[in-house]
């Protein structure tokens, strides 16, 4: 019983052991392979470096549709610059999100994203014939006459075209870039498969890049830039590192602390600690939640928070020996006692992390996602590992003097 | 086990509460808050000086940054180890504040770089916020914390009773007053952290409360006959050690985050460590001693009226 209970103890140090490695060192067996925390984790602009805009719609209660294919075609705009891994999101009702990590200058980043290349057939008095909303398609293409770029109209759009072929047969319709000319056929023929092509490219690169321009040049609104920001990649690891570090500090000093006040069990709650370190990394690292700078303070806060569980539960224990009872008894009533006060406790506080979730944006979400996930997985492990760790101990019959357990006086215990 | 009578001073820190809230309003009054641009739009420019300016460079500094942007009063202060300077400024175009202009930004960056033969990277970061987000952050963050009081509240109703959720809720609406003195007292600027800041006090501010009042519940079912006073006080004379443990761990992380972390982080950490502090004392003194006043007149009630049946 005795030496069992010793080898539940040690076994449950090395799974906390072990896990911490994989998490924070990342492991390789074969071809198989976990990534290490520091690998995996998704991290903020703030940590990073880069920048945000937050556009909003210059229109009143856009539709979700809208707003899913403005959102679309920005990230076909990102992905035409090659920014594979700035996101886009959409935030609220008519705004969206954008961060571009490693780049430097908003305004530049706004320029490319914003620009609309509106195309426009126009009749020979200005007056509009079709735009580049009811196109489908756009490639370029090199015919005898030089590269051009070729377009395929939607439905509407094919009978737009095939009316203003007809009525200006033989005359000029006029090819439009942002109010630009660009090009001025003459109508051959009335067109009405929907098919129409834009003369005069320079090459192939030209041509290419207009087309994929008017592809991606269907709004359905403007677009303003409401907020945009910019973050210093130097600023960002520095703040990461002295963040990081202040964390260890400060978790080293609970360490102590709890040594100090609560002897044995305070050990104890230290290991269960750093469980709940590795436990809230992890999920935080692998399910690609976002970590900014505020949710490594959320982290870091709930760690402290983490251990109120366990005082509260050791607290009562140390009464309940004062009062005589034995030590596994003291400790059943300890947490049996306490459960009340510690589920009570997490429950507000997790109200108030729900409502900063809901309510809070952007650098906020993240302190509230890992203060909210962070308080959930204390209670877990307060009740659970604190719990398992301290019964395999006192079940090993080594501490049996109070004074391991924070009492005053010399006495033995019965386990 | 401490042997305090809390119940009977407890008029001494209702004077003391009501004190700071007064000089709180007084200086809010004076001086109201210091927003930052998350609260009134415009644009923070962070700069790598490579040096420690002086009071008089500061407010060279802030003469420049007012010449060049029409800000009426820009705001340049030291920031993280003193050699990095932060200005906040906005333009205005009729009532409106709005951030600057790139035109504008790049003059005010030039103007300062030639000063001090600085690099274009040694712009660290700027950051341009809308007067239409400003004004959304603010109603934002009076609903989170109605929203957030308001569950609580009901939560503790229904676990405990009305009169502690209500003592529990008045005790935290406290906290935050208190916490707005300190931030119009010593004019730190408010910002959206603070708001994160505000809520986390609110989350947790009520751990300790909760732990004397569940103790009280716990004692009025054990000890049925024991009077009111004694009652409350062999509660609080209970509980008040973990009260102080769990306050200390908290404190413990936020004051080495305060020392050591980041601008955005000492932000953060301060109002915290003010909340918590806060929170803990209030649990103690205030939310309990008005619970307490509550039950007893509440009691008095009670025995006052078969007699006049």
């Amino acid at each position: 019983m005795q030496n069992k209970s010793l080898a539940k103890f040690l076994i449950g140090c090395l799974v906390i052991a072990f896990a911490f490695y994989i998490v924070f060192f990342g492991l390789k067996i074969g071809t198989a392979s976990i990534p290490s925390v520091k690998d995996a984790v998704r991290y903020g602009l703030d940590l990073k470096g880069g920048v945000y805009i937050v556009y909003e719609a210059a229109k009143e209660n856009p539709t979700k549709r809208e707003m899913e294919s403005a959102l679309q075609l920005i990230r076909t705009r990102l992905d035409m610059r090659n920014f594979y891994d700035a996101t886009a999101t959409i935030q609220g009702s008519k705004r969206i999100r954008v961060e571009i990590p490693g780049v430097k200058d908003p305004d530049e980043a706004i320029q490319y994203i914003g620009r609309t290349a509106l195309i426009e057939f126009k009749g020979p008095s200005g007056d509009l014939i079709v735009s580049g909303r009811n196109v489908v398609d756009a490639y370029a293409q090199q015919t005898t006459s030089g590269y051009v770029v070729a377009l395929k109209f939607d439905k509407e759009g094919a009978k737009k075209f095939a009316e203003g072929t007809k009525k200006y047969l033989g005359q000029n319709i006029g090819i439009y870039l942002d109010g630009k000319l660009i090009s001025n056929p003459v109508v051959q023929a009335e067109i009405d498969n929907g098919e129409a092509v834009i003369e005069g490219m320079k090459d192939l690169n030209e041509a290419k890049t207009l087309a994929q321009q008017i592809k991606a040049g269907a709004l359905p609104f403007a677009l303003n830039v409401i907020e945009s920001r910019a973050i210093g990649p130097s600023l960002g690891s520095e703040a990461l590192k002295t963040t990081l570090k202040a964390g260890i500090v400060g978790l080293l000093l609970v360490f102590l602390f709890m040594i100090i006040f609560y002897r044995l069990p305070g050990f104890v709650a230290d290991i269960a600690l750093i469980a709940y370190v590795v436990i809230l990394v992890a999920i935080v690292g692998y399910a690609k939640i976002t970590l900014t700078l505020p949710g490594i303070a959320g982290i870091i806060l709930s760690a402290g928070m983490a251990v109120d569980a366990n005082i509260l539960i050791f607290a009562r224990m140390k009464e309940e020996l004062r009062a005589g009872k034995t030590l596994k008894a003291a400790m059943d009533a300890g947490f049996r006692r306490a459960l009340n006060a510690v589920v009570d406790a997490n429950v507000t506080t997790i109200i108030a992390g729900l409502v900063l979730l809901f309510l809070g944006t952007g650098p906020i979400k993240g302190f509230a996602w890992t203060l909210t996930i962070g308080i959930v997985v204390s209670f877990f492990t307060a009740i659970t590992v604190t719990r398992f760790l301290l019964v395999s101990v006192i079940n090993t019959g080594l501490f049996k003097d109070t004074r391991w357990y924070g009492g005053k006086k010399t006495r033995e215990v019965q386990a | 086990m401490t042997n305090i009578d809390f119940m009977g001073k407890r008029k001494i820190f209702y004077v003391l509460s009501i004190l700071v809230m007064v000089i709180g309003l007084v200086s809010y009054i004076m001086q109201g808050f210091n927003y930052d641009i998350d609260f009134t739009g415009g644009t923070v420019l962070e700069i790598d000086l490579h040096k420690v300016p002086s009071a008089a460079e500061i407010a060279d500094l802030e003469k420049l940054t007012k010449q060049i942007t029409g800000t009426q009063t820009p705001i340049v202060r030291k920031i993280e180890d003193g050699k990095k300077i932060m200005i906040n400024a906005h333009e205005v175009h009729g009532k409106k504040r709005t951030e600057l202009s790139k035109e504008v930004r790049d003059k005010l960056f030039n103007a300062i770089a030639k000063k001090y033969n600085l690099k274009k990277e040694d712009l660290v970061s700027y950051q341009n916020v809308g007067a239409v987000v400003s004004s959304e952050l603010k109603s934002q963050a009076i609903w989170a914390v109605v929203i957030a009081s308001i569950l609580m509240l009901i939560y503790i109703a229904i676990r405990f009773e009305f009169k502690f959720g209500t003592t529990a809720v008045v005790a935290l609406l406290h906290d935050l007053l208190i916490m707005l003195t300190v931030y119009t007292l010593f004019r730190i600027p408010l910002n959206s952290t603070f708001i994160a800041a505000m809520l986390t006090v609110l989350g947790y501010s009520i751990n300790d409360t909760i732990v004397v009042f569940d103790r009280i519940r716990e004692n009025r079912r054990i000890q049925g006959k024991m009077d009111l006073k004694n009652l409350v006080n062999l509660s609080m004379n209970q509980t008040i050690g973990r009260s102080l443990s769990t306050a200390a761990t908290v404190i413990i992380v936020l004051f080495v985050l305060y020392l050591m972390g980041v601008q955005s982080i000492k932000e953060f950490a301060f109002p915290l460590l003010v909340g918590v502090i806060s929170g803990t004392y209030s649990s103690i003194f205030i939310a309990t001693a008005l619970w307490f006043d509550w039950e007893s007149s509440a009691r008095k009630k009670l025995q006052a009226k078969p007699k006049r049946a």
